[in-house]
Order: C-alpha cells, then structure tokens, then sequence
C-alpha cells in the first residue's frame, strides 16, 4: 500500500514531463497506466496541459537583437586591443613562443601612442591604426552617480571611457564609431550634458 | 567560434539570442537587465567557445551559462541576500487542478501568478513548458539534481495553482 502511495507521487512528478513530451518510452507508459485509473490526475495533466500553452504563447518585449550583436562585437573588439584572441587563451604554449609577439605588440602600441599625441589635431581627429580610437571628449561625473546611471550615460552617448581618472577626477572618452567625426562628437557631446544629474562637465579634447 | 571567427559568433547569435534572452528575462523579470545579462553570456560563450567539448547539446551549454549568469546578477542586485534555491510552499490546502483549469487558460492571469513564483521555480516552469527540455537536461542547467528538479517543479505548480484559484475567487477572472 504503501509502496503504491510511493510509486502514485514518483509519477504525480513525471506530469510536467509527459505533458512537454519528453519522457522516456517506459515513463511515459508508466503514466498513461496510471492515468487510466486516477482522475485526479488526468485533471492535472489537463491543467498543466493549459499551464504550458499559456506560456508558450506569452508574448513579451522583443529581444535586443542585431543591436544587441553590435553592442557583443564591439565590446569583443575593446577587449581584443587588451587581451590575447581567444583562440590563444588556454593554450599551453612555451615562453619562447610567446614573448616575442608579445614584445612586437608591446612596441607598436608604443608607436600608435606616439603617433596619436603627435598628429593629434584640435579637434581630436587624429590618423591612427584601424580599430583604435582616439580619446576626443572629457568629463567628470558627479560624486554621487552610481555605476548604472554612468554606464547609461555613456552608451546613450555612443561613447566609452579611454582613459582616466585624473588627479581632478577627468575621464577622456572615446566615440564607439570608429569613424565618428565633428558631428558625431557634438551630437555625443549634447547627449552627456543633457543627464547634468550625472555629468557635471563634458567638453571637446 | 573556437578559432575566433567572428561570423560564426554572428550566426551563433543570431541563432540562440531570443531563446536566452527569454529564459534570462524569465529568471530576472526585468528586459533592462536581461539584455546585459545576455550580452555577458554571448561574451562568454565567445571567450570559452574553445572549451565547449561537446558533451552536452549547444543550447544547454548556453543555458547553463545564462542560469549562471543570471544568479550573479541576482546576487549583485541584492547584497546580502542569498538566492532563493528550493523554498517550501504549504500545499495542505490545494486547490482542485479541475477547478482551477479555466483560470489556466487565461494567458495574462497564467503570467501574473509565473511572476509571483520565486526565480528557481521560473526558471524550472520556463525550461520545462516554453523550452520543452527533459527533466535530465534541466537539470544540468541549472546544476542540480534530477529529482531536485521534479520537486522544485511539484511546487511551482502547486504555487501556481493556489494563485490562479486565488484569482477566480477574487472574482478577477
């Protein structure tokens, strides 16, 4: 008796599972015998049968999409100027194999640093290797503006902190397009100083 | 994905990002969070593609990520807090499923009484009716055992069902 008690609430468990579907042969044979002889449970099987349309058929707010993959590629790239390529994280590798790419990369970002506060015009505009972009605005930020607020701000703005703090607390920022010219940075520009509550100062390079 | 081809990482997305978006935005209940959250696992699918060894499906590889992505989420909004795993529902006095099958079979209704239900009850009714997974891969998303599963599942339906005769009775059906 007491067994079936046992053997009645391991099957009450496998409800959901024959709903969707997705039990095995044996399970679901072991169910529909079980079923057959109990209507409370048909009554269940019935009401999550109603439980699983109704989620299925729940509409909610449209996903990020194509948006959201620019959003992943660039942050990809930003940290791909930082980081190895993540087909080499992992690898074992001897330090023989590493050190010299390592010291050539270490060079050029010399090189493309120089290269940038040498040609840097007034407007920040500056010539410089694929993918790098160039710090073009400054700004602080208010004392008590939380992470989420900032972060709101900058990706509003379509920019991303390039460097900073300073001693007063400046950030330089950089435009998210690589190609953004003067009225990308204006437009940046308007869109840091319309949140006053979180920046309290916003200016050109 | 693995050799860091990033149209592949394109078509990955593009594949599996409405059906992770929906699982984390069912777990968190909030669209804002649930696109930075998808974008952290998208990152990290393409950070680790490389150590995917194939033993289990793609999608609950990233599931399993999304679930655990998700917590940390959950954890970072309420200090403190520890994440709600298997809470115990009185169910003394549940309703009758037949009775409450009208209730049921009203979709706004069905999703109020899914919200009040606490994350790792969401997240077990989310996988198990809108993904149509097996109890054994659910499981392994969200890294407990089977039987935890059942139960967890057990009591939700029980919650869900107290809800929705909740409703009826409060005459808003």
């Amino acid at each position: 008796m007491a067994e079936n008690g046992k053997r009645d609430e391991d099957l009450d468990l496998l409800l959901p599972w024959y709903v969707n579907g997705t039990l095995s042969v044996e399970e679901q044979q072991a169910v529909e015998a079980y079923l057959e002889s109990n209507a409370h449970a048909r009554d269940e099987v019935a009401l999550l049968a109603a439980m699983r349309q109704q989620v299925k058929e729940e509409s909610i707010e449209n996903s990020p999409g194509e948006l959201g993959l620019k959003r992943l590629r660039r942050e990809i790239s930003l940290s791909e100027q930082q980081a190895p390529a993540p087909a080499e994280t992992g690898k074992v590798v001897s330090i023989a194999s590493w050190w010299r790419p390592l010291a050539v990369a270490a060079c050029l970002a010399v090189v493309i640093q120089a290269g940038v506060i040498v040609t840097g015009g007034p407007d920040g505009e500056v010539d410089t290797a694929k993918g790098f972009r160039p710090a073009v605005l400054q700004v602080t930020f208010a004392p008590d503006a939380t992470e989420q607020q900032i972060r709101e701000v900058l990706q509003a703005a379509g920019t991303s902190i390039a460097g900073g703090p300073s001693a007063l607390g400046i950030y330089d920022l950089s435009l998210q397009a690589t190609d953004g010219g003067s009225a990308e940075i204006e437009a940046a520009l308007a869109a840091l100083r319309a949140r006053g509550d979180v920046v309290t100062f916003a200016e050109r390079n | 994905m693995a050799n860091g081809d990033q149209t592949a990482l394109d078509d990955f997305y593009r594949q599996y990002e409405g059906r992770v978006y929906r699982f984390i935005r069912s777990k968190l209940n909030d669209s804002f969070d649930a696109a930075d959250v998808l974008n952290e696992v998208m990152f990290e699918v393409w950070r680790s593609a490389g150590r995917f060894e194939g033993r289990s499906a793609v999608s609950t590889w990233v599931l399993g990520i999304a679930h655990h992505k998700a917590i940390d989420r959950i954890r970072r909004r309420k200090p403190g807090e520890s994440v709600e795993l298997d809470p115990e529902i009185a169910e003394d006095d549940s309703p009758d499923p037949a009775e409450t099958l009208s209730a049921a079979q009203n979709a706004e209704q069905v999703r109020h009484c899914v919200d009040q239900l606490s994350e790792a009850h969401r997240s077990v009714v989310h996988l198990a009716f809108f993904e149509d997974l097996p109890y054994g891969e659910i499981a392994s998303i969200v890294g407990c055992p089977e039987g935890t599963v059942k139960t967890r599942m057990f009591h939700a339906k029980k919650a869900l069902m107290k809800c929705l005769a909740g409703l009826k009775e409060m005459g808003l059906l």
